[in-house]
């Protein structure tokens, strides 16, 4: 099926089950995605009578991970007695893995949600697109066929879908959410079994420390400290981020590139064994840094050392927050 | 205990276990301009806490994969078991750090340059 | 009381440190004698210490943990010249509590005080680089100093101790301090693994020097343990987990299956005979057999008999009506899990025989007539084999000559040997060469030597004696091999180092004289109830000299052979002094436990849970509190101050008392910002 088609049937998928949960009072409201204002954006939205429904859309846009809505220093959804409300939410795959995570660390409490499950498709990569057009302003984009459109002042281009997606959608072994029972509706996947052999890592890893630290600097020198990505993240959920910790002040607010790399080195620190791979956090950046490369180190991290991949079972406990008399130590220090 | 010599250049913080040991302070340290961090602990199964050490293990292999993916020179950072019957040990794995630290020379990465 | 101390009791005030007020620090640079100040100047580390921030004085003195010495520190505090003491001297291990109570002598919260280690950390390890050392003990000032700054007045917490003590290891050691214990009045919990207490002294026939009979003076004190009433005696039963603290911790106790109802047996002994099952003794160390069902020795305590299940055949004879009449034989029984909270430990887990199989050269395994002194204490003991008439293995005859090889396995420094001297082997062998000499006047008795240590009281005496008046050769050399001579005899190649000839012997039998060596299974017990072993596998003291009878686990001490090789009287006196030590600790009612907490921000928690599961002792739990909703919250009866939970949290939600985020920052800051 072409990727246009998909897209409407999912966008159906997403009104049927929405419709179905609301008229049977299955839950209080949807959480899901709405057309944005600006080419290149969608926006979430929340809905709460059957009529409008159709207002929820699905295309190659939704990077944003709903799931972050649903963490406690986001105001809650309430009704009018102060009651927490039940929320059905849009799930792709990565959607569903955060919320599974979320739930193994306290934060959502799966009884009170309804994950609707779609088959993802992929979201498209605004910076490979930029790379493309150059300055020019785009109006509007779609997708046609197999084909990304892009309209604009003097410009009308066609570029094919899968070229332009996020490398992490090409890697992404979870397009749907994993099944949990009583909690999801819609297209779920049933004991997901990942077998990743990290391919896309290999040039990389190959690479000398020297050339890593050039390549990783080429990468984050821009980084405006915006916070964009934290902001975004479903796993950045805590009241003070450690960069804004103070007594003590344990890491600088500058651009220097010092304070820019231990920000993310920190940051990845504490998403190993967390991060779910949506690829929001890049989808946002204003300087149009890709993190793929950290994030997907951080699950090669998990995978590797510890078997681990984060929001697949909610009973499995994250690296961090188990030890275990036989893990590797191979980088521990030995005498010679 | 025992006297056996290793090198001077090395500063020793106390904490109550290596479990203690937060990444801030790794970090924290190198950007103070330290040119190399040593963390060092009972061996697994012998943690004075039980398994201080072994959360702290998964901690500091994570990091350690970390500073590799950033391209921080893989001895900047070491880690290591020495119990406290093992001054030998201690002294030799002192002396192997040193010997790295002085191969990589100066910390430069982690020095404030815009 | 000291003069100088009768005139600060009288001056003495209480200085309230709020931790707000501009901190005063104290630095007190000690020269330890030479210790210190023969590596570093320590004039000029006071000079040093006078500039850093907030320091108020800085002193020298020859040995500050003197008493002239803590006079120094408490004037200055009670003058209000200071309200934060750093000390540069020694480790904290022995005089941080020292420095403590002076502080608290003098009215200063003793949480206000940091030693700088620059004697372990410096002026020791970098003797031979004094500029080094000078450079390193400044640092450690200053990082002392910094987290001196930073500290809090902290209160202390006292818990209540269980009186009550839980000995590992049934042997000389632990049943004296289980006597002793129980004598003054506490409950005794005394675990031993086999189904005996009495240990390897059991096994021996006469002790040196004195040569009274083994037995003789052990089975009554077996007796008088399973008598007391404050004893539990747990034989056959294993310790499988530890938890808890200091006065408080909680045991779990295995009690194998002996397959026969300890408390229906009467020991009449009668099933023994009809047990088809011929097996070797592990008492007599394959010398002699035993049936599947036994008790190890006629002495035995308690004298209940025991079914081996590895070699029972089940044929149900001995559950037969007409053999056990009182009906004990239990086949199906299980093993039983028992509970106890004590308030100290002992460990008593005693030795393991050095295993010479390895040391090829020597036939150990190979030729019938090489024995270990283990087994030739079992030949000699009258209620041993042979009642006490050692004959050759192979043939059983009386040999004619026998050979004694020293420090079998002991001072090797190379690859499969003990370095150590396991000082009980000069003597048995002595002991045992005299009392073959006493059966077989006419036999030639050989000893090969590197050199006799004749220690302790009578030793050197009763050495002495061996060679004048029992004719004993004592044969300074090594042995390089043995080979087999015909009917069975051992040909011994060796080379008098005291001649410096190499000389061939023929002997009937060769005895090797094997070391002790720490138990096979001791890192197993140092994990179980968490305590360090030294590099030699025995478990570690807490100062070799000045507390040799404590572990660095508070609450917890080692008594015999356990703690490294020992005779029977060095056992026995540490066993009383590890006694008398859980006594004095238990005599308090109650402990003072460091205030080194876990302490939550709530403001910063989010709950994420991951500290709960990083808690080894389950200390925290996510509670939900009416302002700040979801957070970690901290049982402070149970958190340790490890730390474990606060090195992961992202939210620097979670501090520990001590060791503070804001302190590691300072030190690594050095004092700067
Ligand atoms: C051949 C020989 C002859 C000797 N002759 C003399 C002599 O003449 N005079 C003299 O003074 N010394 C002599 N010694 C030394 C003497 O044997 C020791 O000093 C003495 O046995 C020390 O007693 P102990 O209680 O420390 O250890 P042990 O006797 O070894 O007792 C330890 C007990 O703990 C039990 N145990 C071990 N592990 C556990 C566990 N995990 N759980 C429960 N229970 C456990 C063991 O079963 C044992 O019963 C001799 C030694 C040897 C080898
Ligand atoms: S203290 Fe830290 S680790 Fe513990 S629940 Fe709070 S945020 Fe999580
Ligand atoms: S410091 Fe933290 S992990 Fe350690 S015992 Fe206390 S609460 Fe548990
Ligand atoms: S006490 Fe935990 S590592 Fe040493």
């Amino acid at each position: 099926m072409v990727i246009e088609d998909q897209n409407k049937d999912i966008e159906q998928l997403i009104r049927d089950l929405a419709r179905k949960l609301l008229k049977e009072k299955e839950v209080d409201v949807i959480l899901g995605y709405t057309k944005g204002t600006i080419p290149l954006t969608s926006l979430p939205i929340v809905i709460d009578k059957v009529e409008d429904v159709d207002k929820l859309i699905w295309n190659n846009l939704c990077y944003i991970n709903l799931a972050k809505y649903l963490v406690p220093r986001i105001p809650t959804l309430m009704n009018e007695e102060g009651q927490k409300l039940k929320v059905g939410i849009v799930s792709k795959g990565c959607i569903g893995r955060a919320l599974i995570h979320l739930s193994v660390e306290h934060q959502i409490d799966l009884e009170n949600i309804k994950i609707i499950g779609i088959p993802c498709n992929g979201i498209i990569n605004r910076k490979k697109i930029e790379d493309e057009i150059g300055e020019r302003e785009i109006f509007e984009i779609s997708v046609s066929g197999d084909n990304i459109i892009i309209k604009g002042e003097d410009l009308e281009q066609t570029l094919p879908f899968n070229e332009y997606l996020n490398d992490l959608c090409k890697t992404c072994q979870v397009k749907s959410p994993p099944s949990i029972e009583n909690i999801c509706v819609g297209e779920c996947l049933e004991n997901p079994v990942i077998e990743d052999d990290f391919s896309d890592m290999t040039e990389f890893d190959s690479k000398t420390p020297e050339e890593k630290w050039e390549y990783i600097k080429n990468l984050l020198d821009t980084c405006t400290r915006c916070y964009a990505c934290r902001e975004v993240c479903p796993m950045c959920y805590c009241n003070l981020c450690f960069v804004d910790q103070n007594q003590p002040v344990w890491f600088g607010k500058t651009t220097a590139y010092s304070d820019i790399f231990t920000f993310h080195l920190i940051r990845a620190m504490h998403m190993a064994g967390r991060c779910v791979g949506c690829g929001a956090c890049s989808s946002v950046c204003p300087m149009g840094i890709d993190l793929n490369l950290i994030n997907r180190s951080l699950e090669k991290i998990a995978k590797e050392r510890f078997n681990f991949t984060s929001g697949i079972d909610p009973e499995a406990l994250p690296p961090m927050m188990a030890f275990d008399m036989e893990d590797d130590q191979e980088f521990m220090m030995e005498e010679d | 205990m025992s006297r056996i010599q290793y090198p001077s250049n090395i500063r020793i913080v106390r904490v109550p276990c290596s479990g203690r040991v937060n990444p801030f302070f790794i970090i924290k340290s190198l950007l103070r301009g330290w040119d190399g961090v040593v963390v060092s602990g009972c061996h697994p199964g012998d943690c004075h806490y039980v398994s201080g050490n072994l959360v702290a293990r998964r901690r500091f292999a994570i990091l350690q994969d970390l500073l590799n993916l950033f391209g921080i020179e893989p001895d900047r950072v070491t880690f290591m078991w020495s119990s406290a019957s093992e001054g030998d040990r201690f002294a030799n794995l002192i002396k192997k750090v040193t010997k790295n630290i002085k191969r990589l020379g100066p910390n430069k990465k982690f020095e404030s340059t815009w | 009381m000291t003069e100088a101390k009768k005139e600060l009791e009288k001056v003495k005030k209480e200085i309230v440190v709020t931790g707000n007020e501009k901190p005063q620090v104290g630095v007190y640079v000690c020269d330890c004698g030479i210790n210190i100040a023969g590596v570093v100047s320590v004039p000029d580390l006071v000079k040093y210490a006078e500039t850093l921030p907030d320091v108020a004085v800085a002193r020298e003195y020859k040995f500050f943990c003197s008493d002239t010495g803590q006079n120094i520190i408490k004037e200055d505090i009670q003058s209000g010249l200071i309200n934060r003491v750093v000390v540069a001297a020694c480790s904290p291990r022995m005089h941080e509590p020292t420095f403590r109570l002076v502080c608290k002598e003098a009215g200063l919260n003793q949480f206000l005080f940091e030693q700088a280690n620059i004697r372990e950390h410096s002026t020791w390890v970098h003797m031979k680089d004094p500029e080094g050392a000078f450079e390193a003990a400044k640092d450690l000032i200053k990082m002392s100093v910094a987290k001196a700054r930073e500290l809090k007045p902290l209160e202390v917490k006292t818990v209540s101790i269980e009186p009550a003590c839980l000995i590992i290891g049934g042997g000389i050691a632990g049943m004296n301090s289980a006597l002793d214990l129980a004598t003054e009045g506490y409950k005794v919990y005394l675990v031993e693994r086999t189904p005996t207490i009495g240990g390897h002294m059991a096994q021996l026939d006469k002790t040196f020097p004195t040569m009274d009979c083994s037995a003789c003076i052990l089975t009554p004190r077996m007796v008088d343990v399973a008598r007391n009433e404050n004893i539990e005696l747990l034989t056959y039963s294993e310790v499988v987990e530890v938890t808890g603290y200091v006065g408080n911790f909680e045991a779990t106790i295995m009690k194998k299956p002996h397959y026969v109802d300890q408390e229906a047996c009467t020991g009449c002994g009668v099933c023994v005979d009809y047990c088809p099952v011929v097996t070797g003794n592990e008492f007599d160390l394959g010398l002699a057999t035993r049936k599947a069902i036994y008790i190890p020795f006629p002495q035995a305590v308690p004298g209940k008999y025991t079914i081996d299940m590895d070699n029972c055949i089940k044929c149900g004879i001995c559950a037969r009506e007409d053999v056990c009449e009182p009906d004990a034989i239990r086949y199906d029984e299980e093993p039983e899990y028992m509970k106890v909270k004590v308030g100290t430990i002992i460990i008593a887990t005693g030795w393991d025989l050095y295993d010479p199989t390895g040391l090829k050269q020597y036939g150990y395994g190979r030729y019938p007539n090489v024995i270990d002194g283990l087994q030739m204490e079992r030949l000699l003991s009258s209620t041993g084999p042979l009642d006490g008439k050692p004959t050759r293995p192979s043939d059983l005859k009386a040999p004619h000559s026998i050979a004694f090889l020293q420090c079998v396995g002991s001072r090797n420094f190379r690859e499969g040997g003990n370095q150590y001297c396991s000082r009980v082997c000069c003597m048995y062998a002595t002991k045992q060469a005299r009392q073959y000499k006493e059966k077989h006047p006419d036999a030639d008795v050989y000893i090969f030597y590197m050199d006799v240590r004749a220690f302790g009281k009578g030793y050197e005496e009763f050495y002495e004696s061996a060679g004048k008046n029992y004719g004993i050769n004592y044969i300074r050399g090594r042995i390089a091999e043995v080979s087999e001579g015909e009917d069975h005899s051992i040909i011994i190649r060796a080379e008098d180092t005291l001649l410096q000839e190499p000389m061939e012997l023929k002997v009937d039998m060769f005895v090797l004289s094997c070391g002790l060596e720490s138990r096979s299974d001791a890192g197993e017990v140092a994990s179980l109830v968490r305590v360090q072993r030294s590099s030699d596998g025995f478990f570690m003291e807490a100062h070799p000299k000045l507390r040799p009878v404590d572990t660095l686990t508070e609450g917890i001490f080692i008594a015999g052979v356990a703690q490294g090789p020992k005779d029977i009287p060095d056992s026995v006196a540490q066993a009383k002094g590890a006694a008398s030590s859980a006594a004095t600790l238990m005599a308090k009612g109650e402990v003072e436990m460091e205030p080194f907490f876990a302490v939550v921000r709530p403001d910063r928690c989010i709950g994420c849970g991951m500290c709960v599961e990083n808690c080894t002792y389950g200390a925290i739990e996510l509670i939900d509190d009416r302002h700040f909703g979801k957070i970690a919250s901290i049982n402070q009866a149970l958190c340790k101050g490890c730390g474990a939970c606060s090195g992961n949290c992202r939210c620097s939600a979670i501090d520990i008392f001590g060791f503070t985020g804001e302190q590691i920052f300072s030190i690594i800051m050095g004092g700067e910002l």
